[in-house]
């Protein structure tokens, strides 16, 4: 092992003329258009320096002096090693230095006499740092606890029973396909008053969801008549699925019941109960609020099946047995936190040795890195509207079971126009109960334009997601380019709103969002995301950048925090293995997270040397 | 921007990321319309006797542009070097290596009985949605699960593709751009080559026994270039209805003639190819089979569009994006080659081409 060499103290190496320190090359690509004058240039990568190094042995011999040159190209031609230059006024600058080449210009009697001349020429990364690092760090974890709605359908409100909203509607049956229908509903109907029995509405932010059973009958009377050889003599027989669909000025909800058999014995079918939810107040600190079936401007009914019907029919809607999701005791904590940490010294993104821990197991390790960021960009976003969602562990089966039936999902995101400008990567944290498989697609729109950016992923069961009540998982559904159209500076507050819809159908209760997070395309992300066997994640993570030989890019994990029983997770990281920071204040999302969602507190630390171009500015 | 590039063994265990071992470098990766991922490839700086099993033949392997997922396959022709480079293949050309079977091993057509088949004997695909019903009749002895899927797609003017997710889709061209390219080049002029106005399709009709062979043309009423016929020859697919033999010539025809073909290919590069509202996109996640709304560049509509006052559009065909450079170059579908045998078997799948696979060009 060859300790540090000094080459330019005459003992026995000096440094002649023709130094180069050389300088980091910009990478540049030069774009053209067929229709605009000029190019515009873009580059983000700086390729290496190439330093000269004239060095003139002096030694007292030839032997030593052909020592003393095998010393020197033993260090040029190692992987890595660094170059340090003290300047004249005591500053002290590295160079991060690869294999390079020696050159000796050969003289027989010089070399006789002790003296050699050679040329080494160094490849040496494009930036230089002072010998030490400097760290910056901050809490990361809940920064703000999120008061969120949970299921709790124990509280009836003031009203049971069934009130005659009710609308005659013509059903035609038209070979095998009956045909939707859909009125109006009667608006002189009762308001079902909540709070007048004394029971209490929370005072919950954002919102409140009030719950109503709805009932719809459907007379099938005329509608199916005998005909001969239609499943046999003398019965008419159907087989229908049937899909009701009432809609509020908050949209609508849709139930998609059993198949429903009819004969002409069976004329009047009374569907099974179907839960209705709309977010009807929508006051934060409202205490009392009022339930009005007029909401619901109108329903659809139709049905698809089999057999032979004609004729008309009516349906019949109901409200009965109104009950109120009160917010339980709980809050829940976001795993995330948007970051700007600022500290970073230098000219250009540096490399950090990136330390987190947390006060629980973490599993899922998301770091992002967004390297421009627009003005109020906020990359974790929570959900606005209508939302399902609770503190992990605080819904039980039951209450989760009712989303059974409400088919698809939707939870609103919403940011400023202004604060987008390019691709983006949308992460969402679900958590899917039973579901074999669930469709997420996200859509974005900007308020006044009806240009959409829409993706879609299917998440499959044992592949992307273990199913479970608590079973928390970030899901990378795909990119969005945001916002979906442009808005010029004066628009910059343009509401972009992104919806995140399931479709995983009855059966896939508990579906839960909680937080999107959208990831910067051009910037840099990290996910580490462990297996969730045994006692699965850790409470101490590093990441380790990569040297300049390309190797030593790790992840350690572990309990201690003097890491003395830390290994290496770096199998377990998806895509690439390290984030920089960015000089001044580096935009940092940072995501700890496990199933249950259970963190509450962390600490990130990034150590870092920072990185200039002609020297270390101390 | 930081891409890597991660491995896995087929049967999901021991994952591991490539650039831990070394800087990775020259990263390119493709994907064509139909058949999703084609190649990708890379150079890695490890010593040329290094060894390692991330880099064995035959293991899963996914790009990530940060923890973005943009193209996944499998580790085909890792050469050793200074650097080495490392060459992979995407997901659909694995369905060349595995037999259409029924459970009991029977060749089948099917392709919903052949592709979960297939899955369950291990291969590394994902079926999420429905497919396509067979093409032709039962009993044929298909040689590849590839030709499954060309015959039952072609015959509904659909497409078949697997991507990043390694999940198998079919569907059929897009309508709707995704994309405005401001143009800084064109995709080359057009041609007839490949053109067709009337497609005679030659089947064996099952209305008779034997079955004899006949022809079914279908034809576009509209010929503003000429008068371009050509053959396919479907016997292979056995005895079938008139019926089934028309519709089949109507969506091979239709995939055929929705305009002039191009000659050539465009350059990308950064910032040049936006979003419908204005928005650059990151050219790293652009794929094959979305649609382009070319803008500013010089293509007469005259010279190829069916319908002159349509805005020129045109589907991504073949799509590979440059890391170093940040450039994607595009080819629309059907831009190469320049028969209509290749542009079955490359682009649609010949269904009378027994060795039809996916062709990379």
């Amino acid at each position: 092992m060859l300790g540090p060499l000094e080459i330019n103290d005459g003992n026995p190496y000096k440094i002649r003329a023709g130094f180069d320190g050389g300088a980091g090359q910009l990478e540049t690509v030069s774009v053209s258009r067929l229709l605009v004058d000029g190019e515009v240039i873009t580059g983000e990568h700086t390729s290496n320096r190439t330093i000269v190094l004239p060095i003139t042995v002096r030694a007292a011999d030839r032997s030593s002096a052909t020592a003393a040159v095998e010393e020197i190209v033993q260090i040029v031609r190692r992987d890595a090693y660094t170059l340090t230059w003290t300047g004249d006024d005591g500053s002290v600058t590295v160079f991060d230095c690869m294999k390079g080449h020696v050159e000796q210009q050969w003289d027989l009697n010089q070399h006789k006499n002790g003296v050699v001349w050679l040329t080494v020429t160094i490849p040496a990364l494009p930036f230089v740092h002072p010998p030490s690092t400097s760290t910056v760090g901050t809490s990361v974890g809940p920064t703000a606890s999120v008061q969120l709605d949970a299921f709790d359908n124990t509280t009836a409100l003031a009203h049971n029973g069934t009130v005659a909203v009710q609308t005659t509607g013509k059903i035609e049956g038209t070979g095998c396909v009956m045909e939707t229908v859909a009125n109006t509903i009667d608006t002189s109907a009762t308001n079902y008053a909540t709070g007048a029995n004394g029971e209490t509405l929370y005072p919950i932010y954002p919102y409140t969801f009030m719950f109503s059973r709805a009932l719809a009958s459907l007379d099938m009377t005329g509608l199916f008549t005998v005909v001969s050889n239609w499943y046999g003599p003398g019965v008419a027989y159907s087989e229908r699925a049937f899909t009701l669909r009432l809609t509020s000025a908050g949209g609508w909800r849709e139930w998609t019941g059993a198949t429903v058999q009819a004969n002409a014995s069976n004329t009047v079918y009374t569907l099974p109960w179907v839960q209705v939810l709309f977010d009807l107040l929508r006051t934060p600190s409202a205490s009392s609020g009022t339930f009005n079936p007029a909401a619901v401007t109108s329903y659809t009914l139709s049905g698809v099946g089999g057999g032979y019907s004609s004729g008309n029919g009516s349906a019949t809607w109901g409200v009965d047995d109104l009950r109120a999701y009160p917010a339980l005791a709980g809050t829940i904590t976001s795993p995330s936190t948007a970051l700007a940490l600022a500290g970073v010294t230098g000219i250009a993104r540096t490399p950090a040795t990136i330390t987190v821990s947390a006060n629980q197991r973490v599993t899922t390790l998301l770091l992002a890195r967004a390297p421009n960021p627009r003005t109020g960009f906020n990359p974790r976003l929570t959900p606005a509207g209508t939302v399902f969602t609770s503190a992990p562990n605080a819904y039980g089966g039951s209450a989760v079971g009712q989303l059974n039936g409400l088919g698809t999902y939707t939870a609103t995101y919403t940011a400023a126009a202004g604060t987008l400008h390019g691709t983006y990567l949308v992460v969402t944290r679900i958590s899917l109960n039973s579901a074999t498989t669930d469709t997420v697609t996200v859509t974005a729109t900007v308020a006044g334009s009806d240009v959409t950016e829409s993706i879609s992923r299917t998440l499959v069961a044992g592949v992307d997601y273990t199913p479970g009540p608590n079973a928390y998982k970030l899901q990378v559904i795909g990119e969005l380019t945001l916002p979906p159209t442009d808005v010029p500076a004066t628009n910059y507050g343009a509401a972009v709103s992104i919806a995140v819809s399931d479709s995983g159908g009855p059966g896939s209760a508990g579906i839960q969002h909680d937080e999107l997070y959208l990831i910067d395309m051009s910037g840099e992300a990290f996910l580490l995301s462990l297996p969730l066997t045994g006692t699965p994640g850790f409470k101490y993570f590093q990441i380790v950048p990569p040297d300049q030989s390309g190797f030593g890019s790790q992840v350690f994990a572990g309990m201690q925090a003097d890491g003395s029983d830390w290994v290496s997770v770096t199998a377990y990281v998806l895509g690439h293995g390290a984030i920089n920071l960015n000089p001044g204040t580096a935009s940092l999302l940072v995501v700890l997270d496990n199933p249950s969602g259970n963190v509450t507190s962390g600490t990130l630390a990034a150590e870092f040397s920072p990185r200039y171009f002609a020297g270390a500015v101390s | 921007v930081t891409f890597g590039v991660r491995t896995v063994n087929q049967d999901g265990s021991q994952p591991f990321p490539v650039q831990m071992l070394g800087q990775v470098s020259g990263l390119r990766y493709a994907t064509a319309w139909p058949f999703g991922c084609t190649t990708a490839s890379f150079d890695l700086d490890v010593p040329e006797g290094f060894s390692h099993f991330a880099l064995k033949p035959g293991r899963i392997a996914e790009v990530y542009d940060g923890i973005h997922r943009v193209w996944g396959g499998t580790v085909q022709d890792p050469q050793r070097g200074t650097p080495w480079h490392v060459q992979m293949t995407g997901c659909a050309a694995l369905a060349d290596d595995y037999q259409p079977l029924t459970s009991a091993a029977v060749p089948t057509a099917d392709p919903t009985t052949a592709v979960d088949e297939a899955i369950l004997r291990g291969l590394p695909w994902l079926r999420r949605a429905a497919l396509p019903a067979q093409a032709g009749a039962a009993g044929q002895t298909p040689n590849s699960l590839t030709q499954v899927l060309n015959d039952a797609t072609a015959a509904v003017t659909k497409r078949w593709a697997i991507f990043a997710d390694r999940q198998l889709i079919t569907a059929s061209d897009p309508t709707t751009p995704t994309y405005v390219l401001i143009a800084a080049d064109t995709p080359g002029s057009r041609t007839v080559d490949n053109y067709v106005t009337d497609l005679y399709l030659r089947y064996y009709d099952n209305a008779t026994t034997p079955a004899l062979v006949k022809t079914v043309v279908a034809s576009t009423p509209y010929r503003p270039f000429g008068r371009y016929e050509r053959l396919v020859d479907i016997t292979a697919q056995g005895a079938i209805s008139a019926v089934t033999a028309q519709s089949s010539a109507n969506a091979q025809l239709a995939a055929s003639t929705r305009n002039l073909t191009y000659s050539g290919q465009v350059l990308v590069q950064p910032g040049a190819l936006l979003n419908r509202g204005g928005v650059p996109v990151s050219l790293s996640t652009v794929r094959a089979g979305r649609m382009i709304e070319p803008r500013g560049a010089s293509q007469d509509p005259t010279f190829g569009e069916l319908y002159f006052t349509t805005v020129i559009r045109w589907v991504i065909g073949d799509c590979e994006y440059d890391v170093d450079s940040d450039t994607l170059t595009l080819a629309p579908v059907g831009a190469k080659p320049n028969d209509l045998t290749s542009v079955l078997a490359r682009v649609m799948g010949s269904p009378t081409d027994t060795t039809s696979s996916p062709a990379y060009a």
